[in-house]
């Protein structure tokens, strides 16, 4: 497992820096441009374990070291539990590039005199220290990013990235379109309601506990997709 | 199984009946032993068969049918811990480097420091310094000789009792591969086996005690090499040698192998002393690794 992990940041170790730096600026930019600093943890949470794994997935079928790994007295099933666990580790660091972020564009914005609370000013600035609304948004990024990751990884493992990457956008095409028609034929205000119900801070721990436990049955798939795959 | 390999105790690994098969190609009932102390040359054309053999061995494609033993343990790859703890014993170099493209050696030896319990650095480091190989640079700076002397580095450096090497010499110059070959044979013990597939058939008529030859999926013989290379021959007939030899009786229906040349028909026979005696008049001279598996390939019975 380690070994496993070891070899996916070595991988990632010349552009996972640059990588989170460019994260941080998009978040921070992305957030100015909308105005909430919400927006910025939220794309870095996201944006970061996403790119990085499909770095990871590319090096993999580089050179045949996904074959060679196996030939390594590690199990598959160390293998998968090792590559899901670098992932969740980059979804934590993208969350630390979503803080980056955040305290860039508040520095910026009172810098630049756009701060403003309560609709006033360019750039809406939380009321103190939010700390509280940073847990909320912070757990229900990664939740979001969790959710992706744990709905595309039993593909790539299955197939492979090259073969993955031509069906899972169309999946997620799949997945968002049937999900906006399903919210259009709601009650919108049972949305409203679910809406409202996360903002406290234990619901949305609810949420991310939740996320992690679809990731960790993705996980479990996956180990089942990778025993039979052939190289 | 070849008979000669049917006595032979506690091979390290044993691969009775492999079947594989693909849309285009199939592994058809493949026999194959590696025995402890000795060293397997496995040849073939290329698309014959041997990586698609490699791979059934080493897990990465599941067989058909046929059962294959490692270390006296039949190969299940529902077993997780009995996959690790053959792979432990493995040493494997594939035919190009496939190493993370930033990683330096250094790091590669880190990580399979993670990765094997026997894995000695000593030896690791004593190796990259006797193929010249910089611990600095990272792989994709290496070049393709360097990499495989790499490879070479890692698989001998967890005390491995089996090495799996699909063409270890390819890309080096001729000095280096005479480093690797001796540092490869210098490593054998009673104890250790290798199989080692190559197209370069000096390098196996060097180190190799067996050679198997598949083609087309099928083996098409497995003997010790030194049938082939100090007891089989190459005798170069005139048409009537040929009409002399095939209708003499001295020879069971097929098994000599000849082949049409512009100039005489090369025959193979088994032993060339043997032929010398009864045929005295056709010049029969020793069989290189390259002409008995030409003949045997691309050459018809007589």
């Amino acid at each position: 497992m380690r070994m496993m992990v070891r070899s996916d940041f070595l991988s990632l170790r010349h552009s996972l820096v640059r990588q989170a730096l460019l994260t941080m600026a998009v978040g921070a930019f992305v957030a100015f441009g909308i105005g909430s600093w919400i927006v910025g943890i939220t794309v870095c949470a996201v944006a970061l374990p996403f790119s990085m794994m499909m770095s990871l997935l590319a090096a993999d079928e580089t050179n045949g070291w996904q074959s060679f790994r196996l030939t390594l007295p590690l199990s598959r099933r160390t293998v998968v539990v090792g590559r899901y666990a670098s992932i969740a580790l980059l979804g934590l660091l993208g969350l630390v590039c979503g803080f980056g972020a955040f305290l860039i564009t508040c520095m910026v914005a009172l810098a630049m005199d756009m701060a403003g609370q309560d609709g006033a000013g360019a750039f809406q600035m939380p009321a103190g220290f939010p700390a509280a609304e940073l847990f909320i948004v912070a757990a229900l990024s990664l939740a979001a990013a969790l959710v992706g990751l744990a709905i595309m990884l039993p593909f790539v493992v299955k197939m492979g990235f090259t073969r993955a990457i031509r069906y899972v956008p169309v999946i997620f095409m799949v997945v968002i379109m049937m999900g906006w028609s399903a919210l259009e034929e709601s009650d919108l205000t049972l949305v409203s309601s679910a809406l409202e119900w996360l903002v406290s801070v234990p619901d949305a721990f609810a949420v991310f506990a939740g996320a992690s436990i679809v990731y960790a049955l993705s996980c479990m798939l996956s180990v089942r997709l990778y025993r039979t795959r052939e190289f | 199984m070849d008979a000669q390999w049917a006595g032979t105790a506690n091979p390290l690994l044993s691969v009775r009946g492999l079947c594989k098969r693909y849309a285009d190609f199939a592994l058809d009932h493949v026999d194959l032993c590696v025995p402890a102390g000795a060293i397997v040359g496995l040849v073939g054309v290329n698309g014959s068969g041997k990586t698609t053999l490699m791979k059934c061995v080493l897990g990465l494609a599941h067989a058909d049918a046929g059962s294959i033993e490692l270390f006296g343990r039949r190969l299940s790859m529902s077993e997780d811990a009995a996959v690790t703890q053959s792979h432990e014993r493995m040493g494997v170099v594939f035919d190009t480097l496939p190493f993370m493209q930033d990683a330096t050696a250094t790091d590669i030896g880190k990580l399979l420091a993670d990765a094997y319990r026997e894995w000695d650095g000593g030896t690791y480091m004593r190796l990259l310094h006797a193929f010249n190989l910089p611990q600095g640079n990272a792989v994709h700076e290496l070049s393709r000789g360097m990499g495989m002397k790499l490879q070479v580095a890692c698989a001998l450096s967890h005390h491995a009792s089996l090495l799996m090497l699909d063409e270890p010499t390819a890309g080096l110059d001729p000095l280096s591969r005479n480093t690797v070959l001796d540092t490869l044979a210098a490593s054998m013990t009673d104890s250790t086996g290798m199989l080692i597939t190559s197209h370069i058939t000096t390098d196996l008529e060097r180190l190799a005690d067996y050679i198997v030859c598949i083609d087309a999926g099928h083996v098409v013989f497995a003997v010790e090499k030194s049938q082939i290379c100090d007891i089989a021959g190459i005798a170069h007939c005139r048409a009537k040698d040929v009409e002399t030899v095939a209708s003499s009786g001295f020879y069971k229906s097929s098994a000599l192998r000849t082949l049409a040349m512009p100039m005489e028909t090369m025959l193979l026979v088994p032993d060339r002393f043997a032929f010398a005696r009864q045929f005295p008049g056709i010049p029969v001279e020793h069989a290189t690794l390259d002409a008995y598996i030409n003949l045997m390939l691309e050459g018809s019975a007589l």
